[in-house]
């Protein structure tokens, strides 16, 4: 049977799934702007849903790949079939090489703490000072 | 569940391609919090950035086939005078609110229509 477009099965799942709110978020900062502010990554808690389910999601090696496709042409990820449940620190995982540059999470040479994974509660709720957070090394 | 399959509609005049519907409908929408930090209602969104005050990242599920496409955009505040969206990429896009002299914080909602990936 054919698993048809990632869409459309993102789209099924909406009617079926609860959202699920992580406990987690992803500080990070970005390498190549190092005047900007630590940025926090937060999961959807839609797309949670589907990653702790299964069934929906394809593997995060053809969004990798189709990074290297030119705008336009066919991509893998849309059709692949998807993979199984992940567990929440798994699911991050994928997040974090799903949608954080490769830069921060894979090339980065230096000696700063450029990204951590926290729990919400750590994220501060006073934004007098956002435009100048920085992780705490 | 029981599944519909059919290539044209036909109102008893006109007839349009089913693609014609499922093309028209919203590729992805969101609101998020004010601060940058949650997403209220969403679909085909991975996951929210907060990059900086009034500025908010979008990440992108299924992804669009390319750069070209649309996104509307609002804020929940009249405070502000202008929210605009920039960096449309295949998988994510930046929202920016600003209120004339500097970036600020607002619940914002996105509805993006085009072709996908």
């Amino acid at each position: 049977m054919s698993h048809g477009h990632l869409w459309d099965r993102l789209a099924e799942a909406k009617t079926r799934l609860d959202p699920v709110q992580s406990k987690y978020r992803v500080l990070f900062e970005d390498p190549n702007e190092p005047d900007t502010p630590a940025r926090v990554l937060c999961p959807d808690p839609n797309w949670m849903a589907c990653a702790l389910t299964g069934g929906v999601l394809p593997p995060i090696e053809t969004y990798q790949r189709d990074r290297d496709v030119p705008d336009g042409e066919p991509k893998e990820h849309p059709y692949a079939e998807p993979i199984g449940p992940m567990t929440e620190e798994e699911a991050i995982e994928y997040l974090i090489q799903k949608d954080i540059d490769p830069s921060v999470w894979r090339d980065y040479k230096g000696n700063r703490t450029i990204m951590k994974i926290v729990p919400v509660e750590l994220i501060p709720s006073d934004r007098s000072f956002r435009n100048a957070w920085r992780i705490m090394q | 569940m029981s599944t519909l399959q059919v290539s044209n509609l036909n109102d008893g005049t006109t007839t349009v391609a089913t693609t014609f519907v499922t093309s028209g409908s919203a590729k992805v929408f969101s609101k998020t919090s004010a601060d940058g930090t949650s997403i209220t209602k969403s679909f085909n969104v991975s996951s929210l950035v907060d990059t900086n005050t009034g500025q908010q990242t979008i990440n992108i599920n299924s992804n669009m086939s390319d750069g070209d496409y649309i996104v509307q955009v609002g804020k929940h505040t009249s405070a502000a005078n202008a929210e605009w969206v920039q960096s449309t990429a295949v998988g994510s896009f930046i929202m920016y609110n600003y209120n004339g002299s500097s970036y600020v914080d607002s619940i914002m909602f996105t509805s993006v229509d085009g072709d996908l990936a």
